[in-house]
This record gives C-alpha cells, structure tokens and sequence, in this order.
C-alpha cells in the first residue's frame, strides 16, 4: 500500500469518545449486524413489504379495507366457477388475457433464446480476444438505458407508414399490419429483454471449454452435431436461468404492450393498471395484482424445483426491469 | 453439412469463425442499436408529417423554449442524485453486513428478502402497492415518494455491485494494516474503503442511471407538479407524438449510455 505511512499516523494515542465507542462496537458482532442490516430492512419492510401486503389486504375486502367485509368476489370475479364449470370460456375475459400474456412470455422466451445463442455463441467462443470486451459492453449498454425510450422507438419503425413497411413498399411486397397488434408486443418485448438470456448465456458460452469442441471435430461430428451434442447442452443452465427472468418479467409486462400492442397485443398488467387509473376499483386491481404475483411467484418456484438455478441471470447488467 | 462445411472451407471462411455465425451477430447488433439509431434519425429530421427526410437541429433548439420537459429533465436529475447518495451509503452499509458480520447467521434468507424477492416481483406492483400506501397515509404523491421508490429499487442493484467487491477483497491488505498498528477505524478508512471505490463508484453510478430512466414507480407516485422526464416523455408518446420528444430522448440515451459505459468498465465482473 502506497499509504502505510499514514496508516498508524496520528493513531498512536488512546482512543476516546465517540472514537472508542465504535471500536468497541466493532467487537460486537451482534451489534454490528444489527447498525449495518438494520436501516435497511427496517426501510424495506416499511416501505417495499407493507405496500405489497396492502395489496393483499385489499384484495380480499369489499371496499375500504377493515371497514367493509371481508369478501372472495373479487377473485370470484376473475375466476367465475359457474363461468368454469360450464365451460363458458367467453364468460372469463380475464382468464383468457392472463393466459394470452403467459403465451407472449412463453414465444418471448423462446424467440430471445433463439436470437440469444448464435451471438453469445460468437462472443464467448469465436470472437478475437481484444475485441471480446467491447463486443459484451456493446450488449450491456442499452441494457442500462431507458426502457421506455427504447420501446417507443419501434413506434415508427413498425407502425403503417414506418421504416420496415416503407422497406417492403419500396420492395414492391404489401405492406403488414405490425404497430398495435400482437406482434408488435412481441417483437418490443424480445427487443427490451433479449439481453437477460444474451448475458448469462454468454458467461456460460464463455467458460465453456474449448478443447471439447475440438475434440468432438476431431472425431468427426459436424458443426450442428457439436452444437447439439457438446454446447447447448453445457451452457443450457446459462440459458434457463435467463429465460426464467425473461418470462416471469413479461408475463407483468406494462410499457411495452400499452404502446406497441393495441387490442390484440393487450397485457394482464394493463388490466390491473386500468384498475387504478380509470377504473377506480382499487380492491378488484388488487386482486388481480395478487393473481399475477402468484403467478410469477410461481413460475420461479417450479423454476427452482427444476434445478434452474435462477440467481445466475441477476447478477450481470440488470437495467430497469 | 459436409457439403456446406466444404463450401466455407473453399471460400476460407472456415478457419476460426463460420460465416453465419458471424452474421448472426452482427445483425444481432443491428437489433439492438437500429431502434436507438432510429431515434437519433428522427431527432434531426425537419420536416413534421413530411416523407423525406431532411437534416435540421430546430427540434433540439426548441428544447430550450420547452419549459416542461427543461423542468422535468431537472427534477429527474435531481431525483437521480438523491437516490445514488441514499442507496450507495445504504448498501455499502448492508454489503459488509451481508458478507463479513457473523450476527445474524441466516443470510440466505435476509438476502432473498432484500435482494432477490425487490428484484424479481413485477414492478408495476411495486408501484401500485406505493401508490396505495402513501394514498392511504394521505401524503399524496410528489418527491419524497419518489425518491424512497426508487431507493428501495435501486438498492438491491447497488447492493450486489458492492458485495461483490467486498466477497473479492483481498483480507490480507486489511490485516497488514492492523499489524502496522492500524486500528479498525482507520482500516476501513484507509485500506478497505479505498479498495472498494471502484465498485462503490459503479454502484453510485448504476443506482443514478436506474432512477433517472426509471418510469413505473414514478409513473404512479408522482403528482401534478413534479413530474419525472420518463413521465412526461410518457405523456407525450401516449398522446401525439411531438417532435421535441425525440429530442430530449437522445439527451436521455447520451446520459445512461454515457454513465452505463463508465459504470460497466469499472465493475469487476
């Protein structure tokens, strides 16, 4: 150490007052978990767990919580039992919204899977050692900026008169329906999250050994065989652990279907949002929030169960989510 | 694939890297940064319901007359600042809490409560569940529920930079200190803090940037008279899209990718 002149300067003589006092503490393993942990889980709990659990208060009374009734209609509501046993799927809109967002999540998954490996493939493998580093940054950077920004940017790529139906025009090919429809969705929401799966994927791509793949070509197996046989399977943790992010995050996803989706593309979020933006029927909204948390709850614990390690993907980049 | 591999072989396109592979990428980037590119393409075109494109600076000059947006571009620095201070200090605190202090035992569970559930559960109900708790405390909306929104988003974010610098510290920097008579206090000054600064900095650096880009939370908790950039940016793409909105987006995007760049080589990985 450059300083280990001024490490003992001036520290020589007794301490005193509020000096010793911390020295003291720190002798104290009880009271030092308790001043470093304690600020911030007093903060959280008042301030992130009780917000949440309001909700689950709400959900479950028929107006002003505590005043009114404790009632189940609200769930009754989003799960009509008559509506179920008679099989009357039309009687159970919003079922039916929450079950086409988890179909987004799911063909979202799947298509920044697909985007995912090629590139991280390249990246953690192929790519020139000094240009490694920029080429990884150059996949974190947008991570770390505006969401919103970026969403709405694919407004005038995708709407009628954009830059892709302006490229098929010019082409001469009819123009396609993209802005407001479920595919718009989809393609602003494989945009937004592809770098969840690309991250991980590239740590796993990366620590992947390359002898083995020269060993499998040296035995002759062919590039796809290598692929198949050798690299998906030892970096599919990476991707699993990036794909459960991405689904449990679009299956709540907001800004992206509200400004690229219209009707076909509509969320269950953009429900539970109407609730207390127009609707002003806060204990329904409540309800549903408690449905999607549910849900997302459980997606991870069957996640976990399946020996998906999820904590891998949280750790690189991570922006705005 | 014989024939295929034969053929890239012939063009010499098959000693290290396959062509397709390679393509794949790029256009992987073309996807990232196309949307990005668009709305700097956007911000500079003149013409307003015109078809062709025409360089012109008058959308980034008119900004300055935009009292709203100049207002709101302040108020969500000014947010951004107040929540990198609170939320570094906080989790530099909670890091060696995390990582180093014996008392309590269970930190599996304290993390998950602190880190892993704030991170996984939907934003949008974070910022609803905000929402109707400061409505059922009758104090409304505005800064200081923003500000504690965004706190409590951004810590587990910091938190995991720094711990992640304080799990690789180097131990035997901190005991030579205290062999050379260092005690505690002067330790943690001198050798522990110093060495952490690159990871404290990212964190800073990270927590600013999620909370200046940040729009849920404070789609829901901010009032009338303070309005976040995200939210006003919000507004104007919901409603008819101005020109100016393009605008203040690059300003935006050079921020984060500005702090982003910064924030990411200074992270140990």
């Amino acid at each position: 150490m450059s300083s280990s002149s001024e490490l003992s300067g001036g520290e020589t003589t007794a301490p005193s007052g509020f000096r010793a006092r911390v020295l003291t503490m720190a002798d104290n393993s009880r009271l030092k978990g308790l001043t470093s942990l304690g600020p911030i889980v007093t903060l959280l709990t008042v301030f992130y767990a009780i917000p949440v659990a309001l909700l689950i208060v709400y959900s479950v009374f028929v107006d002003d919580p505590f005043v009114t009734a404790i009632t189940f209609e609200h769930f009754a509501r989003f799960l009509d039992l008559s509506a179920v046993i008679s099989l009357q799927i039309g009687d159970l809109p919003y079922v039916r919204l929450l079950a086409r967002s988890l179909g987004i999540a799911v063909v979202v998954t799947v298509l920044s899977l697909i985007i995912a490996y090629p590139i991280t493939y390249y990246l953690g493998q192929h790519a020139p050692e000094r240009w490694q580093m920029l080429l990884v940054l150059l996949v974190i950077i947008p991570f770390w900026t505006s969401y919103l920004i970026r969403t709405y940017a694919w407004i005038p790529i995708l709407s009628r008169n954009g830059f892709i139906n302006g490229a098929l025009g010019a082409l001469g090919l009819p123009t396609v329906p993209l802005l407001n429809t479920y595919w718009g969705s989809i393609i602003g929401l494989v945009y937004v999250f592809v770098p969840f799966v690309i991250l991980p994927l590239y740590a796993s791509m990366r620590s992947l050994d390359a002898s083995l793949i020269e060993a499998a070509r040296d035995l002759g197996a062919s590039r796809s065989a290598v692929f198949r046989e050798v690299v998906f399977p030892l970096t599919l943790p990476g991707a699993l652990a990036g794909a459960v992010f991405v689904f449990i995050k679009c299956a709540a996803a907001y800004v992206t279907p509200a400004l690229l989706g219209g009707t076909s593309g509509r969320m269950f979020a953009q429900v539970i949002e109407t609730q207390f933006g127009t609707a002003f029927n806060w204990n329904f909204g409540a309800a549903l929030s408690v449905i999607l948390v549910a849900v997302v709850l459980g997606s991870l614990w069957i996640a976990m169960r399946l020996g998906i390690d999820v904590g891998k993907s949280r750790g690189l980049g991570g922006g705005g989510l | 694939m014989s024939t295929a591999d034969g053929l890239q072989e012939r063009l010499g396109l098959n000693s290290d890297v396959s062509l397709g592979l390679k393509t794949a990428a790029v256009l992987t980037y073309v996807f990232l940064y196309g949307p990005i590119f668009v709305i700097l393409v956007m911000s500079f075109d003149a013409g307003r319901y015109g078809l062709r494109w025409e360089f012109s600076p008058e959308w980034y000059l008119n900004l300055a007359t935009r009292g709203d947006l100049i207002g709101s571009l302040w108020l969500s620095l000014q947010i951004g600042v107040v929540v990198m201070i609170v939320s570094t200090v906080l989790a530099v605190v909670a890091a060696f809490g995390l990582v180093r202090f014996d008392w309590p035992r269970r930190k599996g569970a304290l993390s998950t409560y602190l880190i892993f559930v704030p991170l996984t559960l939907p934003i949008i109900i974070y910022g609803i569940g905000l929402f109707v708790f400061f409505s059922q405390l009758g104090l409304g909306r505005g800064f200081i529920p923003i500000v504690i929104g965004h706190v409590m988003y951004t810590f587990p974010f910091a938190t995991l930079v720094v711990a992640a610098g304080v799990i690789d510290l180097d131990r035997s920097l901190e005991e030579a200190a205290m062999d050379l008579g260092a005690d505690p206090i002067t330790t943690f000054r001198e050798v522990t803090i110093p060495a952490l600064m690159p990871n404290i900095v990212a964190a800073a650096l990270f927590s600013f940037t999620l909370s200046f880009d940040e729009f849920l939370i404070s789609f829901f908790v901010s009032g009338a008279g303070s309005i976040p950039l995200p939210v006003r940016i919000w507004g104007m793409v919901r409603a008819d899209i101005e020109p100016e909105v393009y605008a203040i987006s690059v300003v935006v995007l050079v921020i984060s990718m500005t702090i982003a760049v910064i924030a990411t080589r200074l992270r140990r990985f």
